[in-house]
């Protein structure tokens, strides 16, 4: 919030200042916003792009969380709609002064375009034409320390200031602003174009909870909706399957071995509450993981799934898939099946059936084989 | 009774069925190489409440030839998968670290371990499991080798050889003190 206040001021002062005369300690570097497309649907990403110049004959070296690039980097811009102020809701991040690893340099005329993605960070959930700008307030944002007062500045093309406070040495640094129409994110707006996509998720949004963290992109959160309502399906069906007379069937044995009606109970406990957690359980889907696994979870800590690298690139059904994954990730869950590791990928789940069935029944990969039923087993 | 072409049928049978079992029976042996490898676990004895737990896996090559093993579901990966079973004072300890799904191993997964030699791991368990009452802990462990293999790159999904891994048990006295 002072941030933002400081901000505020700085605009103003900027406007009163803008003719104010050159010093010789004088950096100049010009930001320019432009959005990646007039208007966002609900179910897309916003994304902007900034353009970071370095107009003068010096090289800057520029704190590089000060550049968007992709990941979340902080509250780096200012979006009002209708005049109202529009509250940033990303990770506030806390970080140590930064090193020489953390400088980017520009040389005097080059430039260097990011692409930012808006929403998970700012509250987007009304629809309206939104104001974005580029905004920063910080001590930090360029690489070299700077003495003396600099005063306040306006670069060639009037689209960034510069201003020095002589007690924090605050330097605040803008870009123009630009406007954009879109779709609010939460409201029915949003769930409807959701439902445009994907008809089957709308038993899903109606009666699931579904949460998210770690920035999910709007795209994401399409995907995790729909992976959502795949899940739920697998688990219906698992259950149906297992709820009817236990058998030493083609499906059971393939994936759990040996059977017993003890057995084949023990595996059906399991999916019910599997099925209960999709159903009715608040989950929270987190999408900060950049590693190249599926996702993950820890087993005491219900009901959050992370999701990675991999999961974005399946597909929605089948094998190895992304429904397949949240059955995956659910069975780990202490309070639902608390299963293990014991063996990846379908050969090896198959061969567990065979080799130790008792683990087979704890196996994660073997309830999502279960669950995905690909190819079709009875 | 000339029982002379009886024993041409049977002689012409059993060398029809040696023709066509001899190549079925060579391609049905695969030659399992014998990986001699075995695991210890160690630390200290006693440990007070708060401190960290440090416990030290290692992995030893009897055999005659290098191998490459899978480090999943071992102490090798760290906490992405639960290998360790720890039954306390008050029961079952949870595993409070993490339980990853992955793609098919790649080569960084690997732990390579030269003929006659082991490779050891130190982990901090104290980080995923309580060990908030004093009294004595039984740890086992419950994980296993994926994958074991000769070769340097990392087996395809249908190729993985996983070997069951048997540790000795051990306790860790858990003794109160200044956290």
């Amino acid at each position: 919030m002072l941030i933002r206040m400081l901000l505020a001021s700085a605009l103003v002062s900027a406007s009163l200042v803008s003719f104010a005369a050159p010093v010789s300690r004088f950096n100049y570097l010009s930001v320019s916003i432009a959005p990646a497309d007039p208007a966002t649907r609900a179910d897309r990403d916003v994304a902007v792009d900034v353009v970071f110049t370095n107009t003068g004959d010096t090289p800057i070296s520029v704190v590089k969380w000060f550049m968007p690039d992709g990941e979340p980097e902080g509250d780096l811009f200012l979006l009002s709609r209708n005049g109202e102020a529009v509250p940033y809701v990303g990770p506030v991040i806390k970080r140590a002064a930064p090193t020489a690893h953390d400088m980017i340099t520009l040389q005097p005329g080059e430039s260097l375009t990011r692409t930012a993605e808006l929403s998970g960070l700012y509250d987007l959930s009304q629809s309206g034409v939104y104001t974005i700008q580029y905004g920063v307030a910080s001590a930090h944002v360029f690489g070299q320390p700077r003495s003396g007062r600099l005063g306040n500045r306006v670069s060639p093309d009037l689209t960034t200031q510069f201003d020095a406070d002589d007690s924090a040495r605050l330097t605040t640094v803008f870009s123009n602003e630009t406007s954009k129409f879109i779709e609010g994110r939460k409201d029915s707006s949003s769930i409807a174009s959701v439902l445009q996509k994907t008809p089957s998720a709308l038993e899903t949004i109606l009666t699931q909870s579904i949460a998210y963290s770690g920035r999910c992109s709007a795209s994401q959160q399409s995907a995790i909706v729909s992976a959502a309502s795949a899940a739920q399906t697998m688990a219906n069906g698992a259950v149906n399957y297992l709820n009817g007379t236990p058998k030493a069937s083609a499906r059971y044995t393939t994936w759990f071995g040996t059977f017993s009606t003890a057995n084949w109970n023990e595996v059906k406990g399991h999916y019910v509450n599997i099925k209960t957690e999709l159903d009715s359980k608040p989950v929270v889907y987190d999408c900060s993981c950049k590693k190249s696994y599926y996702a993950y979870v820890y087993p005491t800590q219900p009901y959050k799934i992370y999701l990675c690298n991999a999961f974005w690139t399946a597909p929605l059904t089948g094998t190895d898939s992304k429904g397949g994954t949240i059955i995956h990730e659910s069975s780990h869950f202490n309070v639902n099946a608390g299963t293990q590791d014991y063996a990846y990928g379908q050969t090896a789940a198959k061969s567990l059936a065979i080799s130790n069935p008792s683990q087979a029944r704890f196996n994660a990969d073997s309830h999502e084989y279960f669950a995905e039923n690909t190819p079709a087993l009875q | 009774m000339n029982t002379l072409p009886f024993r041409k049928l049977i002689i012409a049978i059993a060398m029809a069925a040696c023709f066509f079992l001899m190549p079925m029976a060579s391609v049905a042996e695969p030659v399992q190489p014998e990986f001699k490898l075995d695991c210890a676990m160690r630390a200290p004895h006693h440990v007070r409440v708060g401190n960290p737990v440090p416990l030290t896996f290692d992995l030893h090559n009897r055999g005659d030839k290098a191998v490459a093993v899978l480090m999943r579901n071992t102490p090798f990966e760290g906490f992405l998968s639960q290998y360790l079973t720890i039954v306390g004072p008050r029961g079952r300890l949870d595993y409070g670290g993490a339980m990853v799904k992955r793609g098919p191993a790649g080569a960084g997964e690997y732990l390579r371990i030269r003929a006659h030699t082991k490779r050891t791991r130190t982990i901090n368990i104290g980080a995923v499991y309580a060990f908030d009452t004093p009294g004595k802990y039984r740890i086992q462990f419950t994980g296993n080798l994926q994958d074991v293999t000769l070769q340097k790159g990392p087996s395809l999904p249908d190729e993985l050889r996983p070997q069951t891994l048997t540790c000795a048990e051990i306790v860790i006295d858990i003794v109160p003190g200044k956290v």
